[in-house]
């Protein structure tokens, strides 16, 4: 029965990628990029093994490779809970890494599972579309709640013209999510579904939750970028504001999930890029507890000298899995 | 009706003017509430100063030692008039004792001649008329209908207030005492509740008041922690602060009792401001570890926002 599963996992992948060769082209949503801002080999993982979904093709965003992260004695005989994780690319193998450096989660899952602290989980890495990061991470309903001036500002400077997180979304949750629930042994409820992701990615994670309160049951930011601007536009002077976090916080204020059936977790360190954070983190811990989150529910952790880089969230990334994966 | 003229014109004024200040301080000396108590200088009582928009209510005007109608004053718009003094008539007992503090930085030159009037509250109204009135449809449901029909009585009166201020008082100031009446010596100040409506005023009226002094600013606006109001509160700032280049603001805060609240809702007004052009020269911000939410907290640090606000030269716009 498992092996049946699994040749048919394994048929899905192979026709996937047959359709994409025979097909001219997935619809491309921005211009193209060279190189693509995505290894073109599959990492290599030191536990567990990783399945690539070679340009999985999408409606609403540009085709990519997803990395579906199996742990040690994987079996579609058990049932595993999900975490999909933004910047794929920057996960598992520092050796396939722009910097060199890698949040090496699987080892940090893998040993917790064994710990028996977590639940059985995959996790599916969706990488970041390069240029245009901005345009996909940064959430849309947010920045309508910018002053005017602001926002357009924010889509000619940071997201080259392009909105798509609502875009990437969809293709999240109409795409990905029955994909990955297809062919892989998953636990598919709200309960069992997480998503995670720093900076940026932090950001879109929280914005997944509150966008879809029925498909996750947790989200995960770390370092989380209420900022908003990039980094290139001026450290520290121009990347700090009060215009973008005001917009979060009013749309968190409208759409955070209602307590009780979602877990959260925010942290942040205290250099660099972080060092700004901690004033728009502390309003929105007020602001979640105001909602009437439980500290169960609701984890949001300060980590003296921690700066802005994957070395950084490998260090406590574990802490961020515990909270969302932690047992009932 | 203009009501502004200078000390040399004085004569040439309408009797009624001159009249109608002396009935309103004849009126307060009948009242019961006593004068307070100062060190130096000399306190005057306007009222209970009638109006078109709010509920009368008493007027002090402190002039510091030696007025003249020869020389020109500053002016220095206070909220709570009852607890600036010596505090016999504040609900607390203690007053700010800003005649003291005024009269010690004169002498020292630090500060330019200045009026000080103080507004009092009228209790029942306090929070309706404190309480920024076009922040309260920014206040995300539930808590904005909570909030208007138990902490303002059910309606908001700020914008009423400071009609009163800007249309009534002002003039009547100007008109009876020698003040300097350009928005570059036209100031406005407050704690705790007074501070919000001074925020409030010099962002409703930037062409009236040149700078705005801040102590204990209540951001919750209500008396729990939470996040509705001040996020609807910085989101009215963001819209319409005054403009960085002809405005100065001072804020602070304590640390202790209500104090510790405001501390993450200051930092992100102070992020707000710098994104708004405002610098270390024409904004400051300060903390007070120890010190809580009362007159006498603010009695100790008096000497900060007078010297900011007040100061013999101001800054040269950047």
């Amino acid at each position: 029965m498992s092996t049946l599963h699994f040749a048919r996992a394994i048929f899905f992948l192979v026709s996937l990628m047959a359709s994409m060769t025979t097909t001219t082209s997935a619809a491309t949503i921005t211009p193209p990029q060279t190189p693509p801002p995505w290894p073109v080999t599959t990492p290599n993982v030191t536990v567990g093994s990783i399945q690539r979904i070679d340009a999985f093709p999408s409606k609403f965003i540009d085709p990519r490779p997803i990395d579906v992260w199996l742990p040690a004695g994987y079996s579609p005989a058990r049932r595993y809970a999900v975490l999909y994780m933004q910047d794929g690319q920057m996960l598992f193998d520092a050796d396939k890494t722009w910097n060199k450096s890698a949040w090496n989660v699987h080892e940090a899952l893998s040993k917790l599972i064994q710990a028996g602290k977590v639940r059985d989980t995959i996790v599916v890495g969706i990488p970041n579309n390069g240029k245009y990061r901005y345009s996909e991470y940064y959430p849309e309903k947010m920045l309508a709640m910018a002053p005017q001036a602001r926002s357009d500002d924010y889509r000619r400077r940071a997201q080259w013209g392009f909105a798509l997180a609502d875009a990437y979304l969809k293709f999240v949750v109409e795409e990905l999510k029955p994909t990955i629930d297809e062919h892989f042994a998953t636990l598919s409820d709200r309960a069992n579904t997480f998503v995670m992701g720093s900076s940026m990615g932090g950001l879109i994670s929280l914005y997944t939750l509150c966008e879809y309160p029925q498909v996750f049951g947790g989200a995960a930011g770390l370092s989380t970028h209420w900022v908003g601007h990039p980094g290139a536009w001026g450290y520290p002077n121009k990347v700090q504001n009060a215009s973008l976090p005001l917009a979060a916080f009013s749309y968190l204020q409208a759409h955070l999930p209602r307590p009780g059936g979602h877990r959260l977790y925010l942290d942040h360190g205290s250099i660099g890029l972080d060092s700004l954070y901690g004033v728009h983190q502390e309003f929105v811990d007020q602001l979640v507890k105001d909602h009437g989150y439980s500290a169960r529910d609701f984890s949001s952790q300060v980590f003296e000298g921690a700066g802005h880089s994957e070395a950084d969230w490998a260090a406590r990334v574990h802490i961020a899995l515990l909270h969302l994966l932690g047992k009932p | 009706m203009n009501l502004r003229f200078t000390d040399s014109d004085f004569l040439w004024q309408p009797a009624w003017v001159a009249i109608a200040v002396c009935a309103l301080m004849l009126a307060g000396c009948s009242t019961t509430p006593p004068m307070p108590v100062v060190s130096a200088g000399k306190v005057e009582r306007l009222g209970p100063m009638p109006s078109r928009y709010v509920e009368p209510r008493l007027v002090d005007v402190w002039l510091p030692e030696g007025y003249s109608p020869e020389k020109r004053y500053a002016v220095l718009y206070v909220h709570d008039g009852q607890a600036l003094f010596d505090g016999a008539t504040s609900m607390s007992k203690q007053g700010w004792r800003i005649d003291t503090a005024m009269t010690t930085l004169l002498k020292k030159g630090r500060i330019r001649d200045t009026l000080v009037v103080g507004i009092w509250n009228t209790n029942d109204a306090r929070h309706a008329e404190y309480f920024p009135q076009k922040v309260v449809p920014l206040i995300a449901e539930p808590q904005r209908t909570t909030f208007v029909q138990f902490a303002l009585q059910g309606q908001p009166r700020a914008d009423n207030y400071l009609k009163f201020l800007v249309e009534e008082l002002k003039p009547l100031i100007d008109a009876g005492y020698a003040t300097r009446s350009d928005a570059a010596n036209t100031f406005i100040m407050g704690s705790s509740m007074g501070g919000i409506i001074s925020l409030y005023a010099i962002s409703e009226y930037p062409r009236i008041f040149g700078a705005v002094a801040c102590m204990s600013t209540h951001w919750i606006g209500s008396f729990e922690a939470n996040t509705a109001i001040p996020l609807a509160t910085l989101q009215y700032l963001q819209d319409h602060m005054p403009d960085a280049g002809t405005h100065r603001i001072y804020m602070d805060r304590g640390s202790t009792g209500l104090d510790a609240m405001y501390s993450v809702h200051q930092s992100l007004a102070n992020v707000l401001l710098h994104e708004k052009g405002y610098t270390d020269t024409n904004f400051q911000t300060l903390v007070f570890e120890g010190a809580g939410h009362s007159e006498t907290d603010w009695s100790q640090r008096l000497d900060k926002p007078l010297s900011f606000l007040l100061n013999v030269s101001p800054p040269a716009k950047p």
